[in-house]
């Protein structure tokens, strides 16, 4: 019954079925990993490692302690390119921590005071979590802005969609969709 | 069948190996082909105002829907209290529970209390029914129809100032200024039920009418 021939016959439908399985299971986890890493275009002014930051806003709300494992300094450019990253935002009177940020790497303009993102980025405040692929903030101020599977989310809710933009000292958040994808809300 | 798998065991069961990589592979593909929507609130664009850790309120404007239960309600904006449970809902709306459908210009409610009032060209569809009128209040399984009221329920036509829908018991109630038809039978009067179940309908100085078709009282 199970002839030579017949067993290499087998192995091969068995190989075939496990590449299936195993080709499915890639692609699904290719859809919810995205990295990226600074490309090395310029030359940077000058390169920092292991630093912790401090970037102090102009109305003394929040004050940014930073953690990065390189930090690039464009100063001509005006702009700082960091990669990883920690960003704690700070109360400057109370020490309280106002939000953290983690991401896999930011450009930071020195001049106007806004970072941009790139992820996936992870956002917390309290219990509250915000994910997305890309996020805008201004140093001094609590407007957010953010693209890419977004997903904003506590214990009691998840909001999820495509982009969104956030005043966190007004409370009041927008989700928007992209295509077929609906922003969408659920709760406990 | 036992007879061919003697014959050529081999090849029978490469062929029920196939056939069921086949199978699993169809079963993927269906299920990942399925959207099943889930409960919450849907929307191109929503807007929720937070509220410590939570959110207060939420606005879902364009092609939004809720689902909520067994309900699915779709319309141009959906303004939702989580709080209170207030819905309001503008322009286009549409109700589904699974046996009615119904469209309206506006909807406000609270979807824990199950109380909701829908205006502006209401009309309900269901299963050789339909209900039109200019509002509709809903209260558990009662539903009022205010205003130029109208029921169409197989070869039953009528009209009222009112019309009130058990749907529990299935009849419709209709009061004020009552005419209708049926097979050419004319109706009128100030109150008139009409049993869907049964068919019947008994005016209010408790005369019936009975159809060619129905039997007997």
């Amino acid at each position: 019954l199970w002839s030579k021939k017949n067993l290499i016959i087998l192995s091969g439908i068995i190989i075939l079925l496990a590449t299936f399985v195993s080709i499915r299971f890639t692609v699904n986890q290719q859809k919810t990993v995205g990295v990226s890493v600074i490309e090395e275009e310029n030359t940077p002014d000058r390169q920092l490692r292991d630093i912790k930051l401090t970037i102090f806003s102009n109305n003394k709300e929040v004050n940014w302690v930073i953690h990065s494992g390189v930090i690039n300094n464009f100063n001509e450019e005006g702009y700082l390119e960091l990669a990883p990253l920690e960003i704690e935002a700070l109360n400057p009177g109370s020490q309280e921590k106002l939000y953290f940020i983690s991401a896999v790497e930011a450009t930071y303009y020195t001049s106007s005071g806004i970072m941009e993102i790139q992820g996936p980025v992870n956002l917390e405040k309290d219990e509250l979590e915000l994910q997305a692929d890309f996020l805008r903030l201004k140093s001094a101020g609590s407007y957010f802005t953010g693209q890419g599977n977004v997903e904003y989310s506590s214990p009691s809710f998840q909001i999820t969609g495509q982009g969104f933009e956030a005043d966190l000292e007004l409370g009041i958040i927008s989700f928007w969709g992209s295509g077929n994808q609906q922003a969408y809300l659920t709760w406990e | 069948m036992m007879v061919f798998y003697q014959k050529k065991p081999f090849f029978w069961t490469v062929t029920l190996l196939l056939a069921l990589l086949i199978s699993l592979n169809g079963l993927v593909i269906a299920d990942s082909s399925i959207d099943t929507p889930k409960e919450g609130l849907y929307a191109d664009k929503i807007t929720v105002i937070m509220s410590g850790d939570s959110p207060a309120k939420a606005q879902a404007e364009g092609n939004a829907r809720l689902i909520y239960n067994n309900w699915q309600i779709e319309a141009d904006s959906i303004d939702y209290d989580l709080q209170t449970s207030n819905i309001s809902i503008f322009s286009n709306v549409l109700f589904f529970d699974g046996n009615y459908r119904v469209e309206a210009g506006e909807m406000t409610g609270n979807l824990d209390e199950k109380v909701f009032t829908m205006q502006k060209k209401v009309k309900l569809t269901g299963e050789d029914l339909q209900l039109i009128s200019s509002s509709l209040s809903c209260s558990g399984n009662e539903l009022v129809f205010q205003g130029n009221s109208s029921i169409i329920y197989k070869d039953i036509e009528a009209e009222a100032k009112t019309i009130t829908y058990n749907l529990d018991e299935q009849t419709a109630l209709l009061e004020g200024n009552v005419r209708g038809t049926r097979n050419g039978y004319k109706l009128t009067g100030e109150k008139l039920l009409i049993d869907l179940s049964t068919e019947k309908i008994i005016l209010s100085n408790k005369a019936q009418i009975l159809f060619e078709d129905q039997g007997e009282e």
